[in-house]
C-alpha cells in the first residue's frame, strides 16, 4: 500500500516536473501522473488522490461518449517502424504532437536523419526567404523558409548549418531542421568584394564548450576564426609562406589542412594561430589539390576534375603515408562546391554505390560518374520549376543536423 | 486433410482455424512447435480484433496457395487480375481501419503481439499514410490525443520548427 513518504514523493516529482517544464532549452523533461496537489503546503490523503483520479477520469469518458484507444502510448517500435516511412516534414510534425511522441522523437531522431540521404539545396534568386531541398532518389521536393533572407549571401553549409553572410558582414548559421540559428557579427572585410570564394566550417569547442566559426580565404591568404563568446575574429596569415592553404576539415577533434604543394597540417587555435606541418610519405601526382571528405573515421581526400580525373586517398596516421582508395564499398561521394564532401552509404534509397555524384556550381543537374572517371548518368534535380533558377546549391546532409563536429581548443589545452 | 487449431481470444471466444493460416504468426508458430499448443491456444488478443487478424491471415494464405496451383499458361495475366484483385481488397481493409481507429489501434499492438510482419508493415504504412502532411492539431484531432503541452512548451516547440521543412 502507498506509504506517507510515497505522496510526498508524488509533490516532489510534480514539483519536479514543473521545474523542468520551465527550463525550456534543456530537453529532459519528465513524465510524471498528472495530478493537482492545488492546498499548498499540506499533503493530500491517498483517499482524496483516489477520488481525484477517478473523477478526471470519469470526466474524460463522459467528455468523448467514446472509449477511445492511447495512441500516444503505442510501443516505441511501432513508431520506429511508422516513422521509418515517413519523410523529414512529417517525421518533425510527429515529435509536436504530444509529449510521449516527443521522448520518441528526442531519442530517435539522430537514427531517423542518418537514414535519410543527401539532399540538394537550392537557394533561389526570385525567392527572398524560400530555399528548396530536392531528393534526388525519391525527387521529392521540401521547401523551407529562412528569416529576413534579403540581403545576405549564401557562402556554404557546415554541420547541418547554412552560412550566410548580409550586407555588414556579420555571419548567419541557421540549421533548417532544428531550427536553430547565431549570429556572428562582422568579420573584418579587406576589401569590398563578399566572401563567396571562400570555405567556412563550423565546429563545438571543448574542453570548454563554444560555437567555432573557421573561415579560410585563399584570396587574401588568411585563415580567421571566431569563438562565439569571444568579441574578436583572429587572424591567421599565410601570405609569407611557400604554400597556401587550399581546404580544411575537422577530424579527430582537430582542424586539418591541405597546402598546394600537398602537405598536410594541423591548425593550432592557440594565441597566435600556427599551423603544424606532417610529413607523409607516397604523396601522390594530382591534377589538381585534393579536397577533403568528411568521414567519420578516416581522413579522405579526393582529387576531381570532372571528366578529366578522379582519384580518392585516405591518410594512413600510422604508417604516415598516403594511401589510395580503389573501391568505396557501398558508399558514394556527394561533391559540390560550397560544402565538404561526404560519404555516405546509398543502397538503400537506391542510389549507386562505389560513385562520386556531383553537383556542379549553380547547375540544377547532377553529375554521376564511376571511380575511374566515366560518367554515368546526369540526374535532373528539378525540371522546369519556376522558382529554381538556382543562386546558389549545394549539398545538405541530414545525418549531420543534429551533431556539431568537435574541436579541441589550444587556447586551453596545448598542442 | 488440413490440420485445425482452435485458438481462444481474451474474452473466451473459439476460432477454428487451419494450421496453414495461424501458422503466418511466429508467435504461434512456435508455440505449435514447442508442443504448447495441445487443445486450445489462448491468446491475449479480443474476439474482434482476432477475426480481423484471421481475414487478414486467410487473404494472404489464399494468395499464396493459389500461386502455388498455378500453370505457366496465362499466368501473366492472371497474376496481373490477382495483383488487381489484392489491391482492391487490401483498400477495402485500410478503408474500414481508417474509419474506425480503434480497431487500428488494437490491431497494430495484435499484430506486434503475434509476430506477423507482413501485417505490421501494413498497418505501420497505412499510419504513415494517414500522419503525412498534416499538422500536429489535425493528428490530434484524428486519433483524440490531448495536447498535454503547455502553451509555453507548445510554444517553444513551434517555434523550433517554426519556418523549417515545409512539405
Amino acid at each position: 500500500m502507498h506509504t506517507h513518504t510515497n505522496i510526498i514523493s508524488y509533490f516532489e516529482a510534480e514539483k519536479m516536473r514543473e521545474m523542468q517544464s520551465n527550463d525550456r532549452g534543456s530537453h529532459c523533461f519528465q513524465l510524471q501522473p498528472k495530478m493537482q496537489l492545488s492546498i499548498s503546503g499540506m499533503v493530500l490523503k491517498i483517499d482524496d488522490i483516489r477520488n481525484y483520479t477517478k473523477t478526471s477520469r470519469k470526466k474524460k469518458t463522459t467528455n468523448n461518449c467514446k472509449n477511445w484507444r492511447p495512441w500516444p502510448d503505442l510501443p516505441v517500435e511501432l513508431l520506429d517502424i511508422i516513422s521509418s516511412h515517413l519523410r523529414i516534414a512529417d517525421y518533425l510534425k510527429l515529435g509536436r504532437v504530444c509529449w510521449k511522441w516527443r521522448y520518441f522523437f528526442l531519442s530517435s531522431r539522430q537514427k531517423f536523419m542518418a537514414s535519410q540521404p543527401p539532399l540538394v539545396l537550392f537557394v533561389s534568386s526570385r525567392a527572398k526567404r524560400t530555399c528548396c531541398f530536392y531528393d534526388i532518389f525519391d525527387f521529392i521536393k521540401y521547401e523551407a523558409k529562412l528569416p529576413y533572407f534579403c540581403c545576405k549571401s549564401f557562402i556554404g553549409l557546415s554541420c547541418g548549418y547554412t552560412i550566410m553572410e548580409d550586407i555588414l558582414s556579420n555571419i548567419w548559421l541557421t540549421n533548417p531542421i532544428t531550427g536553430h540559428q547565431h549570429v556572428f557579427a562582422s568579420m573584418p572585410l579587406f576589401d569590398d568584394c563578399m566572401h563567396i570564394c571562400e570555405h567556412t566550417i563550423l565546429a563545438c569547442t571543448r574542453p570548454y564548450p563554444d560555437f567555432l566559426v573557421v573561415v579560410l580565404s585563399k584570396l587574401h591568404c588568411i585563415v580567421r576564426f571566431r569563438r562565439y563568446r569571444e568579441t574578436y575574429w583572429s587572424v591567421y596569415h599565410f601570405a609569407g609562406k611557400p604554400w597556401k592553404i587550399m581546404d580544411m576539415v575537422v577530424f579527430n577533434a582537430r582542424i586539418f589542412v591541405i597546402t598546394s604543394d600537398l602537405q598536410i597540417g594541423v591548425l593550432s587555435l592557440g594565441s597566435p594561430p600556427d599551423v603544424l606541418l606532417l610529413s607523409f610519405k607516397c604523396t601522390p601526382q594530382v591534377s589538381c589539390c585534393p579536397r577533403f571528405v568528411a568521414s567519420n573515421d578516416r581522413l579522405v581526400l579526393v582529387d576531381f576534375i570532372p571528366s578529366v580525373a578522379l582519384a580518392v586517398y585516405t591518410i594512413d596516421f600510422m604508417r604516415r603515408e598516403w594511401v589510395k582508395v580503389d573501391n568505396l564499398g557501398d558508399q558514394s561521394l556527394f561533391l559540390g562546391d560550397l560544402v565538404t564532401p561526404s560519404l555516405c552509404s546509398t543502397t538503400k534509397w537506391g542510389g549507386r554505390s562505389n560513385c562520386v555524384y556531383y553537383l556542379p556550381f549553380k547547375s540544377t543537374r547532377c553529375f554521376v560518374y564511376s571511380l575511374n572517371g566515366e560518367l554515368l548518368s546526369s540526374i535532373i534535380v528539378s525540371e522546369a520549376d519556376p522558382i529554381v533558377s538556382p543562386r546558389m546549391n549545394s549539398w545538405y546532409f541530414p545525418h549531420q543536423s543534429y551533431g556539431i563536429d568537435v574541436v579541441r581548443d589550444d587556447k586551453y589545452v596545448g598542442m | 486433410m488440413a490440420i485445425m487449431y482452435a485458438l481462444k481470444s481474451s474474452d473466451n471466444e473459439i476460432f477454428e482455424v487451419e494450421q496453414k493460416v495461424i501458422e503466418q504468426s511466429e508467435t504461434i508458430k512456435k508455440m505449435i512447435e514447442d508442443g504448447a499448443a495441445t487443445g486450445e491456444i489462448p491468446l491475449q488478443v479480443s474476439s474482434k480484433t482476432l477475426a480481423k487478424v484471421l481475414e487478414w491471415c486467410k487473404q494472404r494464405q489464399h494468395k499464396t496457395v493459389e500461386n502455388e496451383n498455378d500453370d505457366n499458361k496465362g499466368k501473366r495475366k492472371k497474376e496481373r487480375d490477382e495483383d488487381d484483385d489484392i489491391k482492391e481488397w487490401e483498400n477495402k481493409f485500410s478503408d474500414e481501419l481508417k474509419a474506425d481507429k480503434d480497431v487500428l489501434f488494437d490491431l497494430l499492438l495484435a499484430s506486434n503481439y503475434l509476430d506477423l510482419p507482413a501485417l505490421l508493415s501494413f498497418l505501420c504504412q497505412l499510419v504513415a499514410d494517414m500522419v503525412a502532411g498534416k499538422m500536429p492539431e489535425e493528428i490530434r484531432r484524428m486519433f483524440n490525443i490531448e495536447n498535454d503541452f503547455t502553451p509555453e512548451e507548445e510554444k517553444a516547440i513551434t517555434a523550433e520548427h517554426g519556418w523549417a521543412f515545409q512539405p
